[in-house]
């Protein structure tokens, strides 16, 4: 066979051009491009009539009105509530991440008792009975640990455990008891709120209060619509908070020595008002003696001059206001709070626009329940301390509703020893959090989007506000319950009616004794109140504020809702918001200056054991001029160890290390404790 | 039939068993190769050490430093049949089939390197005309193309297909049309080694590649193309030398290496003029005009110090300039070969450099330096490719007359 | 290439002097657009977060020392570094508005326009997605999950600026002018601190256009000539001069801030 020069080019040619004539090519490139955007295992979209339904994010510590997006009725997305007077269109991290928690891995998707050490699925009648016949043989030794202290779901329970006999109902640890329990040393009786929006000088005492602490995203709306208008923002505290990065001032002051700021503070204010006509005012006087501008200089690093100017802006400010709090938003000392109130009631800005408002405690609906006031006044740490110590007896039936005692309590093992000591661990919880990994029985709530929730006048309000959110969902998405519901209906099979056939009613109760309508409440119309309590505040009995810890070093817990709360682990959707900052692999990363740095010997990056008085636990070292001399700042929210992938082993709970000092009338600060430091 | 009936005529070569141990040995490599690529393409490009930040590592600085390598085929081809440097035809074979390896071992790379392989066509269907790389993946696929074209009949040279008079004049045909391959193949691969230049040298908002140019070309361009043909021939060169090493063997004169060497160091020399200029320029132009020092390119705690430009321009760039160029280097077999060695791996580093570190250096001032390093997955598919230049080159010296002057020289 | 010129350049000023670094904005853009959950999101090289935030500071020792918080989108470039460079035409700036698209079907996954961005705003698919069991419920409508190999990034919600126009389109008016706040991406929204405005640069009524012509606007390395549609603002001195390089030299004379 010959191939000569023209049938070689022909041979080549051809055979080009034929293949390419044939569809085979075409056809099959056609088909790989559909492929490859096609892949079987990619989740489709899913497309339908969008709308926006009223909600409530309760997820941080304070809580505020969300929107939700449903797609052909499924939630999509949550959004800011721009109607809403605590939201103003803004959303906190974790209210973004929360139409995805519905799904969270951590769910727990049905009843469970524990059987021989390991859980085991139950219906929700077979729990009821349980729950029943467990509270029926513990009479009256039955405690109540709610994290909910905005809504009328703890009111319900902790009916419950009243009409049992108890009077055992606590809220978890918060910055708006604290500061309740202040206005109470101070002669006034109600919630604390701010009118931030009204305020033109704002001395923020520790209180990260754009970053975490109270109604914070309209705290931030408020700030920045102020900056504008010439509002000063001056953040005093041991850490540069996010709300330090933001004011015009960051004031660095050593750990757990606001309160004495304020009162250096008032004295100064004290003094050049010699004529002042405050009640108590002469034994304020005696009180702020002790507070002398430079020994207050000397105990907590703020310089004479710097306090000497902010009272002085204090008093130039037409409306200044003083709010106290901590990096933590939680662990504050009542008397740190009463001197930054003290200081307010010095500059009469109580009860006037863009001062301190003192608003009405929420109603009470179920009257077997404690109040409102009751409730917040009790301390749980001092309860559950007894209870460890033996001191006081451990109660039969320990029923725990959207808290998680056993990973955001200090003093955690004491925390943890008491939940142990408990015969019977019931978890109203809708997440498999610490608490309810370590229960004899787990009721699964269901999230508020699954069921009604209503928020009444979270700390820092400016005014009285009450907002019901109805289902979003017809159906909660597992075997879930409202855990107001379980209550009631757990009431009936004990025989101790509450009054309520359902959560429903109570809400309806609830918005009736406020004069709202529930109805236009349910679909997302807010009620507020315009009532404000008067009040007889008198400086007689401030009592001196918190001292500096007096150790070497000292950790101050920083909250950040991005990583999560104390009643939520990092959700999903949160996991990328954690930086190199707060965790470096499995390592929680503390900050300290380059000076504390040098004087513990540890370097950027070194592993170190941080030690308090209640435990240990494990961190990494990175240098941060945004921390005073002596401080090792720590984030909060991480060393889940129950929950799901999302959030467990990463990094060390800082509550192992935090431990609680005694404060004014039995009340106890745990923002900061003091902490040893040794590389790891 | 005996298996040596398939040799060439007149040489001679190990025993198959020793062949096929040999060939046992390099597959440990590809298996290893094949499973890396088999996680790659079944679970994801996240099973390499490449991020975000490095999208580019080992692949593209492996293809990159084998493409230059390669370029002794295209610039041997380019003298022996468009300059007719005759001389060169003891070795333009060699040059061809080494040209192939490092052409279709880059392509095979891509198909890993890149996210959706089943797309790479859309270059050629949806083409972004004022790209490089679009440039790159026209030129070397077409290029790669004629590089089978010009190793098809080295294949059919083989003694026992060539007596099939089909492949015979198959063959023989392909030999006639050689020139016009060689003048495609010239053309494409000049500008698929300049456009790899460009790719980096339009990046702007790199501040360590970027470069001014010639109208639409970087200076990148003729750096790169230049820096290829002055390494190639070098590369071919040792290619020579290794497989003599290996068969024990003499394949090449060492008259036709001292001319590779010759015409490597001219153009090392050309090219290291134009490039220490250019580095220059750069340092002393860009840098500053986008608010930058020399001193914030370079950053020795994370692997990326001033070493590497010392190691690239001098020592493997000046230096094997000078030795190449000097005839008294060239007579002495061991330094010809160090000066080659030196060349390739100035060029080597070159490719890596503005690869890597490129993209390793933090541009916006608050942005951090970050450390890249290789993984297992990108090492052994990195070197299955390697393991795959060896195993064709085997088979191919065993059974193709590759070697014109084999049987003269190991009479 | 030709830098393209657009009636309705739509952009971006963020305020660093109220920016708290909550990280609202880079969650509510996750939910937004559909980009999946990670489990371990350690290395920050390997994360997703169109909206990734960063931290600046004035590199004083204590007491003096200051942060500030950056959140980096897109930044929609006048003259985008990516698109130009993409060989497969997967990544264009050509449609009125000014933002740069990205087509995740065209995408070959070369990784090139990800060398190109100085700004990292581009990130890459190293796997597929994977949303625990039952998520992939929640996903919107917006934008379609991406596989395995694809680069990705921040595209101003586009879609919102669809269902804007569309809506002006119903409404009778013009999609090409549209009002104020008719058309905000996700992480605007959700931005508690009011820190970020977005509206149409080429509209003097819009705010954005009002905020970026103030002294204290910046962007980030300009000098590089990517002309940004995200614009910064800050009043601190040290903050604007982090937007960009500068030689010792030119900082004495402070012109450049």
């Amino acid at each position: 066979m010959g191939l000569d020069r023209r049938s070689f080019v022909a041979l080549v040619a051809g055979g080009v051009v034929g293949s390419l004539a044939t569809p085979v090519v075409w056809k099959t490139l056609d088909d790989i491009s559909i492929w490859s955007q096609n892949w079987p295992w990619i989740p489709r979209l899913r497309y339908g009539e969008e709308s926006l339904v009223p909600s409530l994010c309760k997820l941080g510590e304070g809580a505020y009105g969300v929107q939700v997006k449903l797609v052909a009725g499924h939630p999509v997305a949550a959004y800011g509530n721009p109607e809403h007077p605590l939201s103003l269109g803004g959303i906190c991290p974790l209210g973004a991440a929360s139409v995805q928690l519905l799904y969270s891995p951590a769910r727990v998707k049905n009843p469970k008792k524990r059987v021989n050490g390991a859980f085991v699925d139950i219906s929700w009648d077979e729990a009821e009975a349980l729950l029943a016949e467990q509270l029926k043989a513990a009479g009256a030794e039955v405690a109540l640990v709610s994290g909910d202290d905005t809504g009328t779901a703890a009111e319900v329970l902790a009916g419950l455990v009243a009409a049992l006999g108890s009077q055992e109902s606590y809220f978890m640890p918060s910055e708006g008891a604290a500061a309740a329990a202040a206005v109470g040393l101070l002669g006034g009786d109600g919630l604390v709120g701010y009118d931030v929006e009204g305020a033109n000088f704002l001395l923020l005492l520790g209180a990260d209060a754009l970053g975490s602490s109270g109604t914070m995203l309209r705290n931030a709306k408020a700030v920045a619509a102020g900056r504008e208008q010439g509002v000063r923002v001056v953040a005093v505290g041991p850490v540069l908070t996010a709300t330090a990065a933001v004011a015009d001032a960051w004031v660095p002051c050593k750990p757990g020595t606001e309160g004495m700021v304020a009162m250096a503070l008032a004295s100064l204010i004290v003094e050049s008002r010699p004529d002042g006509k405050v009640p108590g005012l002469a034994d304020f006087r005696k009180q702020v003696a002790a507070f002398a501008p430079d020994k207050v200089a000397a105990a907590t690093g703020v310089p004479v001059e710097t306090l000497r100017s902010l009272a002085k802006e204090l008093l130039s400010a037409s409306k200044p206001l003083v709010v106290p709090g901590t990096a933590a938003g939680q662990g504050m000392a009542v008397s740190d709070a009463a001197a930054a109130l003290a200081v307010n009631v010095l500059l009469d800005r109580v009860n006037v626009p863009g001062g301190v408002m003192l608003l009405p405690w929420g109603p009470k609906v179920v009257a077997a329940a404690p109040d409102q006031k009751t409730m917040l006044a009790r301390d749980v740490l001092g309860y559950l301390a007894k209870v460890a110590a033996g001191t006081t007896s451990a109660p039969k039936v320990l029923l725990v509703h959207g808290a998680n005692p056993a990973y955001a309590l200090p003093d955690l093992k004491t925390a943890q020893a008491a939940l142990a000591k408990a015969g019977f661990v019931v978890a109203l919880s809708s997440f498999m959090d610490e608490t309810a990994a370590m229960a004899h029985l787990i009721l699964p709530d269901s999230l508020t989007y699954e069921r009604y929730d209503d928020a009444y006048t979270p700390y820092g309000s400016g005014q009285a506000n009450y907002t019901v959110a109805a289902p979003i969902l017809k159906q909660p998405l597992f075997a879930t319950k409202a855990a107001a519901d379980v209550a009631l209906s757990v009431a009936a099979r004990l025989g101790k009616e509450l009054g309520f056939a359902s959560f429903e009613e109570v809400l309806k109760a609830k918005a009736e004794a406020l004069g709202a309508d529930f109805e236009t409440a349910a679909t997302g119309s807010v009620w507020l109140g315009s009532e404000f309590v008067p009040q007889k505040l008198s400086l007689a009995k401030v009592p001196a504020p918190g001292a500096p810890h007096g150790s070497e070093t000292t950790v101050v817990a920083v909250a950040q809702p991005k990583i999560g709360s104390t009643k939520i682990a990092t959700p999903p959707f949160g996991t990328n918001g954690i930086s190199p900052r707060e965790l470096q692999g499995k390592d929680m990363v503390v900050a300290m200056n380059k000076t504390t740095a040098a004087k513990l010997g540890v370097r950027a990056g070194d592993a170190v054991t941080l030690s308090g008085a209640g435990g240990e636990c494990r961190a990494r070292v990175r240098v941060f001029e945004g921390v005073v001399d002596g401080a090792v700042m720590a984030p909060m929210g991480l060393g889940h160890t129950a929950w799901d992938a999302f959030s467990r082993g990463k990094g060390a709970n800082v509550f192992q290390i935090l431990s609680a000092q005694a404060d004014v009338g039995g009340a106890s600060r745990f923002a900061t404790s003091p902490v040893g430091v040794r590389k790891a | 039939m005996s298996e040596r009936e398939f040799w060439p005529e007149g040489v001679e070569r190990c025993e198959l068993g020793k062949f096929l141990a040999w060939l046992g040995f390099i597959s440990i490599f590809l298996l290893w190769g094949l499973y890396g690529a088999y996680k790659v393409l079944g679970t994801g490009i996240g099973v390499t050490a490449l991020d975000n930040y490095f999208g580019f590592g080992l692949w593209i600085t492996f293809d990159l430093a084998v493409i230059a390598l390669g370029a002794g085929a295209f610039f041997s081809g380019f003298l022996r049949y468009i300059m007719r440097i005759d001389e060169l035809k003891n070795i333009i074979n060699l040059a061809v089939i080494v040209g192939f390896l490092c052409y279709s071992g880059a392509m095979l790379i891509l198909v890993l390197d890149i996210g959706q392989p089943l797309r790479a066509w859309f270059g050629y269907w949806h083409p972004n005309v004022h790209s490089m790389l679009t440039e790159v993946i026209f030129c070397i696929t077409c290029y790669c193309t004629v590089l089978i074209i010009e190793y098809v009949p080295l294949i059919l040279e083989n003694r026992q297909i060539a007596k099939n008079r089909f492949c015979h004049h198959l063959a023989h045909n392909f030999h006639v049309y050689m020139p016009l391959f060689a003048g495609i193949g010239t053309f494409l691969s000049t500008f698929h080694q300049g456009s790899l230049g460009g790719m980096y040298g339009v990046l702007f908002g790199r501040p360590f590649v970027y470069r001014e140019g010639f109208f639409i070309w970087p200076w990148t361009f003729f750096l790169f193309v230049a820096s290829a043909i002055a390494s190639g021939p070098a590369f071919t060169m040792l290619c020579a030398t290794f497989m003599e090493w290996i068969t024990g063997r003499k394949l090449v004169s060492y008259e036709t290496k001292k001319l590779m060497g010759k015409i490597a160091g001219l153009l090392l020399c050309f090219y290291m003029f134009f490039k220490i200029i250019d580095t220059y320029a750069w340092a002393n132009g860009i840098l500053p005009g986008m608010g930058l020092t020399f001193d914030q390119m370079y950053n020795s705690a994370f692997g990326y110090g001033k070493t590497w430009l010392w190691l690239e321009l001098f020592w493997c760039g000046v230096i094997p300039a000078i030795m190449l160029v000097t005839p008294a280097v060239r007579e002495r077999p061991a330094l010809l070969y160090l000066a080659a060695i030196l060349d390739c791996v100035g060029i080597v580093i070159n490719r890596f450099v503005f690869t890597v570190q490129a993209l390793a250096i933090p541009v916006m001032p608050f942005d951090q330096w970050f450390s890249y390093f290789p993984n297992w997955a990108e090492w052994s598919t990195s070197l299955m490719i390697v393991a795959y230049g060896f195993l064709v080159m085997s088979l191919s010296y065993r059974y193709l007359p590759i070697f014109p002057q084999e049987r003269a020289l190991n009479r | 290439m030709q830098q393209m010129e657009f009636k309705v350049k739509w952009g971006m000023v963020i305020d660093l002097d109220k920016c708290t670094g909550c990280g609202a904005c880079s969650v509510a853009c996750r939910a937004e657009n559909n980009i999946p959950p990670m489990v371990d999101a350690s290395n920050k090289l390997r994360t997703t977060d169109w909206m990734n935030i960063y931290e600046l500071n004035n590199g004083k020792a204590f007491p003096h020392f200051e942060v500030a918080y950056l959140p980096r989108p897109c930044m929609q470039c006048g003259k985008p570094s990516c698109s130009t460079v993409c060989p497969v035409v997967a990544t264009t700036k050509d449609e009125e508005g000014g933002i740069v698209s990205q087509v995740y079907p065209r995408c070959i996954g070369c990784r090139y326009c990800m060398a190109a961005c100085p700004y990292h705003a581009r990130y890459f698919n190293w796997f597929d997605p994977v949303w625990p069991e039952g998520m992939e419920k929640t996903l919107t409508p917006y934008v379609s999950a991406r596989p395995r190999g694809v680069v990705e990034k921040c595209t101003f919600c586009h879609h919102r600026y669809n269902a804007a126009k569309e809506q002006a389109r119903q409404n009778g008016t013009d999609p090409l002018d549209l009002p104020e706040d008719a058309y905000i991406p996700a992480c605007v929204e959700a931005c508690p601190s009011g820190a970020m405005v977005f509206g149409n640069l080429n509209n003097p009524e819009h705010r954005v256009s009002k905020l970026a012509a103030t002294k204290y606007a910046f962007r980030l390395l300009v000098r590089l000539g990517t002309d940004p549609q995200v614009y910064y603002y800050s009043k601190r001195d040290w903050v604007r001069q982090l937007g960009d390089n500068y030689l010792q030299k030119e900082l004495k004379g402070g012109e450049h801030v």
